[in-house]
């Protein structure tokens, strides 16, 4: 941090704005508003952009959004029209070159206990096709906030587990996101300790070496000025991430790259924007890869894709 | 995909707390601060229909907040013209109560309303926002080599004004 940041930062650091939502919401209500759980009727778990996963990823906030008043006009009393969902990182097993690796994506929940809500998304599938569940329905039945760690109480469908497992890490660090701390996991069955205080493995080990939080699986891209704002963090030779964009016959149709905040001891975040305006519609795949300086003598690249929309 | 209400939640849950102060980073006034991001949130939900993603609704936030900012300025500069017309006696507030609060938070935003808009406006997505060079260009609908600019000459003056605390 800069001394310039830290000064920007400690000038405002006091400012507690007052709750203006009602009023902005009064600003902008419309008498005839659908107030439905939409998520519902999606058929359960709907995948979101990571944009706003700060509101909810920390579990000492209140994870619910606050619920909305509505103020419509003929006296309309329809109540809470805000969706009651959180964003969560959760982290899955897919392929790469050099076997099985963690893969993270952020998925839309009901609102409620965060860490319980990841422990639930973890044993479901994973938005992203290419992904899989590390854990059986069944296999992890609760989790809380212990003293100085997190408390993970498997169910009886459970694998053995060490903790250098894919599946263990795959748990300690989903809970660790969603609590915005390192805290250490703790694995219990019945009460017993199966495995004690696991910490997350280093990033270069576990993870895919390439990740995109942006876009969501599914995003849709529409009108003159379409921008695909595409995010993710990895660990690339020379910080480089090459990605592309492929139509449904996986010919090439954009490409370009993205330069990330680092490379080779952990991951780091990058960014690319692109247009995508010009694209016919249909379905396509973004896929964000490492660079390759061996020119395929190496291990070969790590890649993560999205399927995305052009309408 | 969010209707427009369902995104003001969302966006007000993550973004409310952050844009007010970086409003005050600009205008200073905590009160001017939330009639302008509350503005801004108003636009954006009129605006969802065509943003339709929380990234670019966030950003056209940010360009909505900068804008509005600056206009909160120029209409406050004009009211307190008029004001100093008329009391011609009465002591400058601004100026005498920052001596008195002191204080490192009050030296920071002195200095930042001594820079010129532009320059103020660059630091303040720069180093509160940690926004990178093109996304301050974008925000601001200036040029890469104008953010660069305006970042080293605030930045030098505002070291230079800030010299103790620093």
């Amino acid at each position: 941090m800069t001394d310039l940041q830290e000064l920007f930062h400690d000038a405002v650091a006091g400012i507690e704005p007052a709750d203006r939502l009602d009023a902005i919401q009064a600003r902008t209500a419309t008498p005839a508003r659908a107030a439905r759980r939409w998520w519902y009727a999606a058929g359960g778990v709907a995948l979101a952009t990571a944009a706003t996963v700060a509101v909810v990823a920390v579990v000492s906030d209140d994870p619910a959004p606050k619920p909305g008043h509505h103020h419509g006009e003929h006296g309309m009393t329809a109540s809470d029209p805000a969706p009651a969902t959180q964003l969560l990182p959760v982290y899955f097993v897919g392929d790469s070159p050099v076997g099985p690796r963690l893969y993270r994506e952020f998925d839309e929940v009901p609102a409620g206990d965060p860490l319980q809500a990841a422990l639930d998304r973890l044993q479901r599938p994973a938005s992203d096709p290419d992904y899989r569940v590390a854990w059986p329905d069944g296999s992890l039945t609760s989790a809380r906030l212990g003293d100085g760690r997190i408390d993970v109480e498997l169910g009886d469908g459970a694998p053995d587990l060490t903790a250098d497992d894919l599946a263990t890490q795959a748990v300690v660090y989903t809970l660790q996101a969603v609590a915005g701390d390192r805290r250490p996991v703790r694995f219990l069955h019945h009460g017993e300790v199966v495995l004690d205080d696991v910490t997350a493995a280093p990033e270069t080990e576990v993870l895919n070496l390439v990740s995109i939080s942006d876009p969501a699986e599914g995003a849709a891209y529409e009108g003159p000025q379409a921008m695909l704002v595409a995010r993710g963090r990895a660990s690339s030779y020379e910080a480089t991430v090459p990605w592309e964009v492929r139509d449904a016959d996986e010919n090439v149709v954009l490409s370009g790259f993205a330069t990330a905040e680092g490379w080779m001891d952990k991951l780091y975040p990058w960014a690319a924007r692109i247009d995508v305006s010009d694209l016919p519609a249909g379905s396509y795949t973004f896929a964000a890869t490492t660079s390759d300086p061996s020119g395929g003598e190496g291990t070969g690249v790590f890649t993560d894709t999205r399927t995305i929309i052009v309408r | 995909m969010w209707t427009a209400d369902e995104a003001l939640v969302q966006l007000y849950a993550a973004h409310w707390r952050q844009l007010v102060r970086l409003s005050v980073l600009l205008v200073r006034d905590q009160g001017t601060a939330e009639e302008v991001v509350q503005d801004a949130f108003v636009a954006v939900h009129g605006r969802w229909g065509r943003l339709r993603d929380p990234d670019r609704a966030l950003s056209y936030l940010r360009q909505a907040v900068v804008n509005r900012s600056r206009s909160a300025l120029r209409h406050r500069a004009v009211v307190d013209r008029h004001a100093a017309r008329r009391t011609t006696s009465e002591e400058e507030p601004g100026a005498d109560q920052a001596v008195l609060a002191g204080g490192r938070r009050t030296a920071v935003l002195d200095a930042l309303r001594a820079l010129p808009d532009r320059q103020r406006e660059v630091l303040a997505l720069r180093y509160y926002l940690d926004l990178s060079e093109a996304e301050i260009a974008e925000t601001l609908g200036i040029s890469r080599g104008a953010v660069k600019s305006h970042a080293s000459r605030g930045a030098a003056t505002l070291r230079t004004l800030l010299e103790e605390e620093l």
